[in-house]
């Protein structure tokens, strides 16, 4: 029985140490923001959606799923938007 | 060593307070020390190897019969064999309660330690939530049904009672840990969509993130379900794999929205439509594995499946408020960031068919919750405990599942956004004129049973469907690479570079398999009764069976008369295999069970069972079932569980919201 009760200690005493060995660790004493751009967030992924949907409107023609009197159209609409977005980030002083 | 498993458990509860409490007040501030950060990470670590190191100790105990345990000397005794010892950990409550909060603690494990990667607004509140799921749990485990009690008795016992003969096979080594994989993997989901609500990080990030981990908790609860099925084909001896019980259903209903989920994330991630009904998605998943707890755990419905009446519903109940009070104060709190950025234009886009595909799949779940809930309300209303059977859940779900896997055929064809009738008529026709064809041949052969007619034919334009988008897959394929359409190289260069969307298409294509299977072992089941003395025969469809003789035999913890019978074929009376069904009396829990002798074919199973002996010991009764096609139905569950770790595996590394909008995207490691 003792020596599971020296285990435990053992056991106890190794997660004590590596829990609060970050705290006392000089590049991890920064402080991290946890807010972040939210603005500009929301602007790359509407930017990421744009691009995503014109990558499924170019799989779905391939694939035949819409002519092109469809595609054309609506690549024309999607490059516009993402046109807007990229200057809209530009602004917002991201990439 | 129970000392030691009962430390690791106390430490494992302090571990989740302190993470859950300080991950939560970390991730509501806007800064914090990264050192901090990384505490409550290790901590969620530290967690799981706590409960790792009681789940050895509680196993240990059960290997080396030590009876001065309460839970060992219940569940176990000497002549068990040693893997019936170690499943007999997860064999009764408070074991079963010790791995669901270790496997708990296991995911989240893994999710603190890809957390380094994760967009950092996001991570503090991930790991609060990720504790407070382990918290609840080890809290339950550690001061309601904790397994490393003493037994309270004045003597050493020298023998346990010994593991409930049904739970003696091999199944019940591998159904319930995968069970309770997927129910604690869908916990994940959860936690990241409350932590992007209560961080306000709610970009694509938490939706990208937290499919993966949805497709892992969505495939082992497949698995778990259908090995589930299989345990109960093969133990319980009715000569069905399925019998819509209250704890079949329990596991069922996450498993309807956590489909439905994967497919409505789809719209999210596209579209920006959809965030409030995946955040409703998400947290009744959730709630739903907690209340699948609760219902075998509370005793409010009868089961095969149940663990005993306890007195810790409360907790559970408790807990299920919580988790919705939760959900819907953060949801009131970010409503604007939640509308909706666009709008469904036409119905006949795939957002639209997904969105259908929603609505069917939480139509059978709440079908489901309601036939399962029933005896419960018409006790409270009336008094008197009513349940539902069989042929309710049949007529309600049938033809809802029918109109399910007819979307699955329609969803992924059409476009997103808007699709021209013309081309939809062109990709559709084909398989709409097949499925006519097979519904007529089906109807000219004999078959006129209506759902089976309508499910073989919708199977029929479902495998057009796929098969065709397959074709033109393999053709885009080819001629952006110059290929030829049917090469080999061609064939693996599309499937690596759509890897998500043909792992769909095969689960897809396992659904259509089971579907078939089902309705096959549904609609032609043959089932007879009879009785035989040693000579005599009997003839069912293209079998015939004699009995040849009855086998005594004596095992360690159980005595069994085995009755020899030889199935032939009716046609030319050759030998097909001597079939051998047992009855078992199992001397230390003195309970009888039967054992059903088996001959799974690809054609049909014929699935015998002995159901009795006279008592001159020369006359056997016995139950016989021809069950058509019933091992495509397990086939079929292979390939959905494939496809399901065919999409699982790891995506290359995006770069996160974050650091796109810091401008620094970092190569994946």
């Amino acid at each position: 029985m003792n020596m599971w009760i020296v285990a435990a200690a053992v056991m106890a005493a190794i997660l004590a140490f590596l829990l609060v060995k970050p705290l006392f660790e000089p590049a991890l004493s920064i402080e991290a923001d946890l807010k972040g751009d939210a603005p500009l967030r929301d602007l790359l992924d509407e930017k990421e959606r744009t691009l995503r949907a014109l990558k499924d409107l170019e799989l779905d023609y391939a694939m035949g799923k819409i002519g092109s009197e469809e595609l054309e159209p609506a690549r024309r609409a999607l490059a516009l938007e993402a046109g807007k977005l990229l200057e809209e980030i530009k602004r917002n002083g991201g990439r | 060593m129970i000392e030691f498993g009962h430390f690791a458990l106390a430490l494992a509860w302090i571990l989740a307070f302190g993470a859950s409490i300080t991950g939560v007040v970390l991730g509501s501030r806007a800064k914090a020390q990264l050192g901090q950060i990384e505490v409550v990470r290790r901590a969620t670590m530290a967690v799981a190897a706590c409960l790792g190191c009681a789940l050895v100790a509680l196993g240990y105990s059960f290997v080396t019969n030590d009876y001065t345990v309460q839970y060992v000397w219940q569940y176990s005794n000497r002549s068990m064999p040693w893997i019936y010892k170690v499943t007999a950990i997860w064999g009764g409550m408070d074991g079963s309660m010790l791995l669901w909060c270790f496997l708990v603690a296991l995911f989240a494990s893994f999710v603190a330690r890809a957390s380094v990667s994760y967009p950092r607004p996001l991570v503090p509140a991930l790991l609060g939530f990720l504790n407070t799921s382990a918290l609840f749990f080890t809290s339950i485990t550690l001061f309601f049904t904790n397994p490393f009690r003493y037994l309270k008795t004045p003597v050493l016992m020298p023998d346990g009672n010994g593991l409930n003969p049904l739970l003696q096979n091999e199944y019940m080594a591998i159904h319930p840990p995968m069970l309770y994989l997927g129910f604690t993997g869908l916990f994940i989901p959860y936690a990241f969509c409350m932590a992007a609500l209560a961080s306000g990080h709610l970009s694509n990030d938490w939706v990208r993130l937290t499919r993966r981990w949805t497709l892992i908790g969505w495939t082992f609860l497949t698995a778990g379900i259908v090995l589930g099925g299989h345990w109960a084909y093969l133990e319980l001896g009715w000569g069905g794999f399925w019998a819509w019980d209250p704890v079949e259903n329990a596991s069922f209903l996450p498993w309807l929205t956590a489909t439905a989920f994967l497919h409505s994330v789809m719209v999210q991630e596209r579209k920006g439509m959809l965030k409030l009904w995946n955040v409703f998605l998400v947290t009744l998943t959730y709630a739903l594995t907690v209340f699948g707890t609760f219902l075998t755990r509370s005793g409010i419905v009868q089961s095969v499946h149940a663990f005993a009446s306890t007195d810790i519903g409360w907790t559970f109940l408790l807990y299920l408020g919580l988790i919705f009070v939760v959900a819907v104060a953060l949801v009131i709190r970010r409503r604007h960031e939640l509308s909706p950025q666009r709008t469904i234009e036409s119905l006949f886009s795939r957002e639209a068919i997904f969105l259908l595909n929603n609505l069917v799949l939480l139509s059978i779940c709440f079908a489901v919750l309601w036939g399962v809930m029933f005896p419960v309300f018409s006790e409270a209303l009336t008094g008197q405990k009513q349940t539902v059977g069989i042929p309710f859940f049949n007529a309600v779900n049938v033809p809802l599942f029918l109109l399910l896997v007819f979307l699955m055929g329609v969803g992924p064809v059409i476009a997103w956004k808007r699709s021209s009738l013309r081309l939809m008529v062109r990709s559709f026709a084909v398989p709409f004129l097949g499925a006519f064809v097979v519904g007529v041949a089906l109807v000219w052969a004999g078959v006129t049973e209506f759902y089976p007619v309508l499910a073989y034919s919708i199977a029929f334009f479902v495998l057009m469907t796929i098969l065709g988008e397959l074709q033109r897959g393999l053709g885009a394929q080819a001629a952006a690479t110059g290929a030829a359409t049917l090469a080999p190289s061609n064939a693996v260069a599309l499937f690596r570079r759509q890897r998500m969307r043909y792992g769909a298409h095969l689960i897809h294509f396992g659904v259509l398999v089971m579907t078939v299977a089902i309705t096959a072992s549904m609609a032609h089941k043959v089932e007879r009764e009879f009785t035989l003395a040693s000579g005599e025969k009997y003839s069912v469809g293209r079998f015939e069976l004699e009995l040849q003789e009855f086998h005594d035999e004596e095992q360690a913890n159980y005595d069994a008369v085995q009755a020899h019978v030889a199935l032939k074929s009716a046609k030319d009376g050759s030998l097909l295999e001597v079939m051998a069904p047992e009855m078992r009396f199992y001397r230390k829990n003195k309970e009888n069970t039967t054992e059903v002798a088996l001959r799974m074919g690809q054609r049909e199973d014929v699935y015998l069972v002995l159901a009795g002996i006279d008592e001159t010991g020369t006359r056997a009764s016995f139950k016989i079932f021809i069950n058509p096609l019933q091992v495509w139905l397990w086939y079929g569950a292979i390939i959905m569980v494939l496809g399901g770790f065919v999409m699982a595996l790891p995506l290359p590394r995006q770069a996160t919201a974050e650091e796109r909008s810091r401008g620094r995207v970092e190569q994946s490691a």
